[in-house]
């Protein structure tokens, strides 16, 4: 039988010292439990409220910030449009700090390593994307791979990724992580849907667990792991900010939207 | 309105032809479209090939585009059946 497969949770001051077996898929979650307070989140959820910077992408109806896969075949306008709305970000968030770089710091101490926006001929790449999922959307499984999939992009040069998302709001009901114990290959591809993720067979009698986090939880995963978010229900969007890292040569890490 | 195919990229033949694997058809499309196809491409929206379609390489086309899914538009079929498309990379696997 195969082994139990659960997160590890820890809480902020703790330091995580199993990343190759987070990235193997041994550990298929880190939860960093209450990284930000219940009045921390709130006031950052009612400050993104107020901005107006709203845009769409691949997979996703209503975000803010900007994301590679927007703009795989236009490089110059990802970095350009990056450029403009992290600016007006670190304006909007001048008096009470940008929760993306507050989880960058967070994320040096649990893993004791550095890290830092990547960049790529002096531009920076996202610093990361705050996420809207309502109760009228269905959610594509999928995976995120940057070294499969933006191969003009720097960061397509680390052989792994990891994903950082921090829980803003929850949905009423629904809105939970749903991690496959199923990484992607390059023969999956012929399960692609069109315009985002994947068709259900992919994951066919694959086990998977769900993750619900509460409300100033980070859950750092490997996300060549097929994954999806469960039905929402109710009023309240699901509300999250998040972004890709990688440990480079240098013993930091990277990170990138 | 254009016919519309996706698939994976199996075979680079040349620095303008390639074999699909049909996965997705629009269900808008006239004609029909076999799981396996060949392409002859005249535009390509790829980002890391040469503008100048003489300067690209066979090595060049698979590096981008071998094993990748992708969308045809087709402009018509050809006498010896190969498909005379214009391609583009398509949407996305995740963030």
């Amino acid at each position: 039988m195969a082994k139990q497969w659960t997160p590890i949770y820890l809480n902020k001051n703790q330091k995580f010292e199993f990343i190759d077996e987070l990235s193997s898929g041994v550990i298929p979650a880190l939860v960093v439990k209450k990284a930000f307070s219940l009045e921390k989140c709130k006031k950052i959820t009612e400050k993104i409220l107020d901005f107006n910077y709203i845009s769409s992408g691949p997979g996703i109806v209503k975000k803010i910030g900007e994301s590679l896969n927007s703009f795989i075949n236009q490089k110059g306008a990802y970095f350009e449009k990056t450029k403009l709305i992290d600016k007006k970000l670190e304006q909007h968030f001048l008096h009470s700090k940008d929760p993306r770089i507050s989880m960058q710091n967070l994320l040096s101490s649990v893993f004791a390593m550095e890290t830092r926006v990547a960049k790529e001929n002096n531009s920076n790449y996202s610093n990361g994307v705050f996420r809207f999922h309502g109760s009228d959307e269905s959610f594509k499984i999928h995976r995120d791979s940057a070294h499969f999939e933006a191969t003009d992009y720097n960061v397509s040069n680390f052989p792994l990724q990891f994903s950082a998302v921090l829980h803003l709001q929850q949905a009423e009901y629904g809105g939970e992580l749903v991690l496959y114990r199923k990484s992607w290959t390059s023969d999956d591809e012929k399960y692609r849907s069109p315009y985002f993720g994947y068709s259900e067979k992919v994951v066919n009698n694959i086990e998977s667990i769900k993750i619900k986090p509460e409300i100033g939880d980070i859950v750092i995963i490997n996300p060549i792991h097929y994954h999806t978010i469960s039905k929402i229900k109710g009023t309240c969007d699901r509300i999250s900010a998040g972004f890709f890292f990688a440990p480079t040569d240098e013993q930091k890490l990277a990170c990138w939207a | 309105m254009t016919d519309i195919i996706w698939g994976t990229v199996t075979k680079v033949i040349a620095n303008n032809k390639f074999e699909i694997n049909v996965t997705h058809r629009k269900d808008e499309n006239t004609n029909n479209y076999d799981d396996n196809e060949t392409v002859i491409f005249t535009e390509i929206d790829i980002m890391s090939l040469p503008a100048d379609p003489s300067l690209r390489t066979i090595q060049q086309i698979e590096d981008a585009i071998k094993g990748k899914f992708i969308k045809c538009e087709v402009i018509t079929r050809c006498d010896d059946k190969m498909l005379n498309c214009n391609v583009f990379h398509s949407g996305a696997g995740g963030y």
